[in-house]
């Protein structure tokens, strides 16, 4: 075993982040640690390199061969040479005034690394040319694999790789595991992909609010696992196939300070019993894998709905649309041409990779950029020509859902203030405000009880603020909807559920929804059309069920790849 | 990280608690000014020259007058007209900064040339220019100072408003089609706000300096008593060449350095805390 924890704990100020974790990471093995955001996964591999905040305690044991890692002070020859870490976001932590040779220079100098520069950049797919870059010549994947050549500048035995895939595209993401398990180092990589890991890791642990739900050999998991969090994990991951269903786990993760007892997973479960609550699962040896649950049943997650394609009048109308970005010394054509049309009742997906201009059209959409030429008819009226008083009315009937639910509201207003505001703008009647918030909230699948209403945006969790974003977006009657990456920066579980959302509000309320993503595999679940962009052209658009079956484009292909297996 | 939680926010610290300590005593004293006679520190009340001593616990200047009521009095001009010129600062200050920031492009450019001109030129120099040639009456300090000290927080500002339009929340704001107006004051101003304490606090400061330099240069109003005019007759009469210095020039002298310490503590303990620049610069 190269590295072996036993009972690892880890504390912050009384509260449990991660809580009695035992795994094995064998010679050369890939584990993988899958588990949402605040599962104590990032804790658990700070905490093998000692990089966790100074008010945390550590206790039980973390083993890498005769080192003992749980409660180190002393880190020189362990950190760097024996356990090396790709941090979460590496690719911007680069240093952007040194080259490339000079960043790997450095880390072999001090880890004492043998390696030639030009060689770790080959072990990593990169030119050696590329010695004398500076990071901002390099694209997000090339520099994701420089941090990679980084870590392995001092010959670790253990690499650590922190959501190695984060802020890549789809299919750069890919290329980039495909580099770490090629790598022949023993590694654990955390990640809150489980679909996307699968293909590449040897086994996969799941973690669920600081404990391990199940371990298991990678290649049958999909199959075979056990523990219906995996299962839901697996089910809320939308796969570029409208035969398979998406479906979403209900709830959303417990805070530290409100663990349940017994079975953590017990209140979101759909098999969970008295028995569940009352005691927890251990984690048990069931044929291949360990698992901690009591059941031995499949559990049955509510799934989004599809709808019968009936498309009413059209909504949104963009003809010819051109938008050029103008600096001093470049012009960046994010537009050529795009035609799109939205009907009432119907969602489209947008679809395009960072870069492909569908920001760029979504701002047209809203109005808030005017396009260098082409037309934008929202009901039958011209959006592009309009301007100040005009246009703001225009705006009025267009709900718009931001993409980072953690910015999109203002952290001082409440709850009821927040999705009130946009009647206000508006000048509605005062005394039908409070009723049309309350059925706005409850429209967005909220609680409307005083209390949630009575909440900050800091009291929410990424779930229900986006439903906040939504509410917001809805309450003034829109004739269309904007959902600018409305999921991407949410918990794979809860994405379903927005998902779900948008759904029953265009069919209830005939509204026409306009859904950005840079996934296909969403958009084939969600939307009714789908329109691919690249480069500021629509490479295909059509039915997503066609699309997803015979896609005429041989770049939609690739991306319906990338979905399939990642 | 959701088991990482931010600070109590505490705006001040131990740095700015002492600095409010010592502004707390001075504004006590200038408000104790306030409740004596009319002519405190202007009328003859001992022998030229007195040495401190009973009723005179810093002694007369060269015309009989208490010191330590020329003290008192000139903590109530310097603190009331540093607040007046920090008040007017500001609001011009959010002004241009805010009207460059939301305006239309030929208005920012407009603005933000006329204000590189300001901050070319030095600002001492042309405050004691001003008052030579318009006059030493507390409304014109005000006024001048107010007109010379607005340039680098217009620009602060300015930068505040841009970098508060691209947040998310003014975003969502602007697509649902509220009014610019609206979008300033009820998210604009909660980025923007903590922003105005820093650069009242630094422009006060600011204030009691440039006037205290005019009143010790003899261009202030000679007859009013403050701390630079005290200064200014401590020169005149070569006070350092006795030991008289004791209690005329250093009490005045204390007492400007601690008004500025006082306000520099503050302003720099309050701006570390909400300006977002410094925040991640001091992590």
């Amino acid at each position: 075993m190269t590295l072996s924890l036993r009972d690892l704990t880890i504390g912050y100020g009384g509260l449990t982040a991660v809580d009695r974790i035992t795994l094995d990471v064998g010679e050369g093995e890939v584990v993988a640690l899958v588990g949402e955001s605040g599962c104590g996964k990032t804790s658990l591999a700070r905490a093998l390199l000692g990089l966790l905040p100074a008010a945390a305690t550590v206790t039980g044991s973390a083993r890498l061969g005769q080192e003992e890692l749980a409660g180190r002070t002393d880190w020189t020859n362990v950190r760097g040479r024996q356990i090396a870490i790709v941090p979460q976001g590496a690719m911007t932590g680069l240093s952007p005034v040194h080259r490339i040779s000079a960043q790997i220079t450095e880390m072999l100098t001090l880890h004492g690394g043998r390696a030639d520069p030009a060689e770790l950049l080959e072990r990593v797919g990169l030119q050696p040319a590329m010695l004398r870059c500076y990071p901002h010549e390099l694209s997000g994947g090339q520099r994701q694999r420089v941090a990679i050549a980084l870590a392995l500048a001092g010959e670790p035995r253990l690499l650590i790789a922190d959501e190695p895939t984060t802020g890549l595209d789809v299919l750069t993401q890919r290329q980039v595991l495909e580099l770490l398990a090629g790598l022949g180092t023993t590694m654990l990589v955390v990640s809150h992909d489980l679909a996307g890991l699968m293909p590449y890791a040897d086994r996969v642990a799941v973690m669920y609010a600081g404990r391990l739900a199940e371990v298991g050999p990678a290649r049958t998991l999909a199959a075979e696992h056990a523990h219906p969090y995996t299962a839901g994990l697996l089910t809320a991951t939308p796969v570029a196939d409208r035969q398979v269903p998406w479906g979403s786990i209900p709830g959303s993760a417990p805070a530290l300070e409100l663990l349940p007892d017994g079975c953590r997973f017990a209140p979101r479960c759909p098999l969970a019993t008295g028995q569940c609550s009352l005691e927890e699962p251990p984690l048990r040896t069931r044929s291949k894998a360990q698992v901690a649950c009591h059941h031995h049943d499949k559990p049955t997650y509510p799934v989004v709905p599809r709808s019968v394609h009936t498309p009413g009048a059209p909504v949104v109308r963009v003809t010819g649309v051109h938008h050029r970005y103008r600096t001093r010394s470049r012009t960046v054509e994010a537009l050529r041409g795009v035609d799109l049309d939205i009907h009432a009742g119907e969602i489209v997906g947008l679809v395009g990779e960072s870069g492909s201009g569908k920001s760029t059209l979504a701002r047209i959409i809203l109005g808030l950029l005017r396009p260098s030429s082409g037309q934008v008819e929202i009901a039958g009226e011209e959006l592009t020509a309009q301007r100040g008083r005009a246009l703001r009315r225009l705006q009025q009937r267009i709900g718009f859902v931001h993409q980072d639910p953690y910015d999109a509201l203002h952290p001082g207003m409440r709850v009821a203030g927040l999705v009130t505001e946009p009647l206000t703008t508006i000048g509605a009647p005062r005394n039908q405000r409070a009723a049309r918030m309350r059925a706005a909230v409850s429209a967005a699948g909220l609680p409307t009880t005083d209390e949630f209403l009575q909440r900050f945006p800091g009291q929410l969790s990424g779930g229900q603020r986006q439903r906040v974003s939504i509410a917001r977006a809805l309450v003034a009657d829109p004739l269309l909807l904007v959902a600018d990456e409305a999921t991407s920066m949410l918990d794979v579980s809860t994405r379903a559920g927005i998902a779900t959302t948008l759904r029953a509000l265009a069919t209830d309320r005939a509204l026409a929804v306009l859904f950005v993503t840079h996934d296909l595999g969403e958009a084939v679940q969600s939307c009714d059309r789908i329109v691919v962009l690249r480069d500021g052209t629509v490479v295909e658009q059509g039915l997503s069920a066609d699309l997803a079956d015979a896609p005429a484009h041989v770049y939609t292909a690739q991306l319906l790849d990338a979905a399939r297996t990642a | 990280m959701m088991f990482l939680r931010a600070p109590r926010r505490d705006l001040l610290g131990t740095q700015g608690l002492i600095g409010a300590g010592i502004l707390t005593v001075v504004v006590g004293v200038a408000l104790y000014g306030t409740a004596l006679p009319d002519d405190a520190g202007r009328a003859r009340v001992a022998e030229p020259y007195a040495s401190p001593g009973d009723g005179l616990p810093l002694g007369a200047d060269d015309l009989g007058r208490d010191l330590l009521d020329q003290l008192i009095v000139g903590a109530g001009t310097s603190l009331s007209l540093a607040f007046i010129v920090a008040v007017a600062t500001t609001v011009l200050a959010a002004l241009v900064g805010g009207a460059a920031g939301i305006g239309p492009r030929w208005l920012s450019a407009m603005l933000m040339r006329g204000t590189d001109v300001m901050l070319v030129l030095p600002e001492l120099i042309l405050y004691i220019l001003a008052a030579a040639f318009l006059g030493q009456s507390f409304g014109v300090r005000v006024t001048i100072l107010a007109l010379i000290l607005w340039p680098v927080p217009a620009r602060v500002l300015r930068a505040a408003v841009l970098t508060a339009w691209s947040r998310g929340h003014l975003e969502v704001a602007r697509a649902m089609g509220a009014p610019r107006w609206w979008l300033l004051l009820r998210h604009g101003s909660y980025l923007i706000g903590p922003l105005l304490i820093p650069v009242f606090v630094r422009t006060a400061m600011r204030a009691v300096i440039y006037d205290a330099t005019l009143s010790f240069l003899g261009l202030g109003d000679p007859t009013a008593p403050s701390w630079g005019t005290t200064l200014f007759w401590v020169q005149t009469n070569g006070v350092f060449l006795s030991d008289a210095w004791l209690w005329w020039a250093l009490p005045p002298g204390a007492a400007i350095t601690l008004t500025v310490l006082a306000l520099a503590l503050i302003g720099i303990a309050v701006e570390e805390r909400l300006n977002p620049a410094l925040r991640e610069a001091t992590r």
